[in-house]
């Protein structure tokens, strides 16, 4: 068992998500930064859906009943595991009454904690994503205890075979660029709206969660509302006072405003892991349409 | 009948297929047909198929490699070889009969409604109370249910603020719909009752027994049926009424 010291601002765990239940307008949930979370799984050999600990900004304070390995993934974070820094991307292990504490991420949003095997949650129709309504739990409290997956703590003697010569790409969020696709409604802008869209400089708001991340700047527009219509992670949905909504891993399964972009999957992880402070810029993704 | 507008990408791993429709029962019924249809055509694989008023999703799994024009293809084709022709009057059978309180403690709206449209608050429960509404799809929060066939005379626009939390179980008018919330969450239409059921429970499989296709009538209770009902559903007593029909 793991016990939560301190819960930190968001810690929930996640895997890729549900499937298939977008007819009952569940959302998808799953990991933000799907290349973090991946990279994490990846070093540890563990499948690439396993179930991680997403810890958003400032991080919690964990306490190990067990003996596990680990891998920290994400950008840039202060890590202690019993008041000695831990570096990301490096398999590490644990033993009983050891405390590892996620003080700060320093460079992006989120940070996962990934454990050789994974670690084990109530899975609800088809994943253990933490979703509130869905779940039991929403997300981690100071007292909560986890697990990791019953076959991890087995495999976590045995084998400590990782690949730990992969190389984490931290170029893919190093420059503003977020990959998109245009939108079912992008058509309806004007072609100065539609070239002004991928030419300048967007920048985060303060309202950004796991549900949706809304843009700083206003995008002035005279577009309608429309026939409420599916959407997914990733789309952009524009207001018509001018606010660009861009839905994520939480979000609804249906929306009234026009969809003028859809992120990429590699867009979802570039903008999940932006800060208000940095620059944003939509481009084209390469995949032919 | 049903044509389709556009066919699209939205991103990687979903194909959107748009129609021109009226919302209406009829081009639902047609809309759900091709739907199973292509449930059926893809049953194997890892897709799922949802609907809203006038759209089809083709969802393939993020996680599979799909050539989408291939696809894109594959579902013209077989939209193209249904006859809409055949489809009766209704694809679902089944009309849910759901209970409804209008007392004043679950309907802060329904005094100021009453003012605004000119009728008594009686009068808004018996129009409310009286079609029988159709389920269109479900959306914005698990288990809430769009709805067609609120009275002209019912349409009112939402709140110009909208409320932080709305209990669960409240009903409400916004423009021309109506509808149950199946959980506390914000929200802005006009509140007139409050449904004491269970909408969604990701306990049961499936969560919801309503599917779009299906009917749904409102029944005005009292406040001790209410209560009554209430706690014959936290007992999990409780099945509403379901009509079926041919």
């Amino acid at each position: 068992m793991i016990k939560v010291l301190h819960s930190g601002l968001h810690s929930s765990l996640q895997d890729m998500g549900r499937f298939g239940v977008a007819k009952y307008a569940i959302p998808q949930s799953g990991v933000m930064d799907s290349y973090s979370a991946s990279f994490a799984n990846l070093l540890l050999q563990n499948k690439k859906d396993a179930t991680v600990l997403e810890v958003t900004i400032q991080g919690p304070k964990l306490e190990f009943e067990t003996k596990a390995t680990l891998v920290c993934s994400g950008l840039k974070a202060k890590i202690l595991l019993n008041e000695n820094p831990i570096s990301l991307n490096e398999v590490f292990k644990v033993q009983q009454g050891d405390v590892l504490h996620v003080q700060q991420v320093m460079e992006g949003n989120y940070l996962y904690l990934a454990c050789k095997g994974g670690f084990e949650s109530e899975s609800v129709l088809g994943s253990s994503s933490f979703y509130n309504g869905i779940t039991q739990q929403a997300k981690l409290k100071k007292g909560d205890r986890f697990q990791l997956n019953s076959a991890a703590s087995t495999t976590a003697n045995a084998s400590t075979e990782t690949h730990s010569h992969l190389k984490f790409k931290k170029e893919f969020f190093s420059n503003p660029t977020i990959e998109v696709f245009e939108g079912p409604e992008f058509h309806l802008l004007n072609s100065q709206q539609q070239e002004q869209l991928f030419n300048s400089i967007f920048h985060l708001s303060k309202n950004y969660n796991r549900m949706a991340f809304q843009l700083e700047e206003t995008f002035e527009n005279e577009l309608d509302s429309i026939l409420t219509s599916p959407v997914i992670p990733g789309t952009v949905q524009l207001t018509p006072d001018g606010k660009l909504i861009v839905l994520m891993k939480d979000a609804q399964t249906t929306g009234g405003y026009p969809r003028i972009l859809q992120l990429t999957k590699k867009g979802i992880f570039q903008l999940a892991q932006k800060r208000q402070n940095e620059n944003l810029q939509f481009t084209t993704s390469a995949f032919d349409r | 009948m049903l044509n389709i507008k556009r066919i699209l990408n939205l991103g990687s791993h979903v194909i959107l297929v748009e129609f021109d429709t009226e919302i209406k029962p009829e081009s639902l019924h047609q809309l759900l047909k091709i739907k199973a249809v292509l449930a059926k055509k893809y049953h194997h694989k890892k897709v799922e198929v949802t609907n809203t008023y006038a759209s089809l999703c083709i969802h393939f799994l993020n996680e599979n490699k799909i050539e989408l024009n291939t696809e894109k293809e594959r579902i013209k084709s077989i939209i193209s070889s249904i006859d809409l022709s055949e489809i009766s009057s209704a694809i679902s059978s089944k009309l849910h009969v759901l209970p409804v309180c209008y007392a004043d403690e679950f309907a802060p709206d329904l005094d100021f409604l009453a003012k605004e449209l000119k009728l008594s608050k009686q009068q808004i429960i018996n129009l409310h109370t009286e079609p029988k509404y159709t389920i269109y799809f479900h959306g914005f929060l698990p288990g809430f249910l769009y709805l067609g066939g609120l009275p002209e005379t019912l349409h009112f626009p939402r709140k110009k603020t909208p409320r932080l939390q709305i209990p669960k179980g409240s009903v409400g008018i916004g423009g021309e719909q109506t509808g149950v919330y199946p959980s506390e969450s914000p929200g802005g239409w006009q509140l007139i009752g409050n449904c004491p059921l269970d909408l969604f429970d990701v306990y049961q499989n499936p969560p919801t027994q309503f599917q779009a296709g299906d009917q749904i009538q409102f029944e005005a209770i009292s406040k001790e049926a209410h209560q009554e009902i209430k706690q014959q559903v936290k007992e999990g007593k409780y099945q509403h009424q379901i009509q079926t029909h041919d």
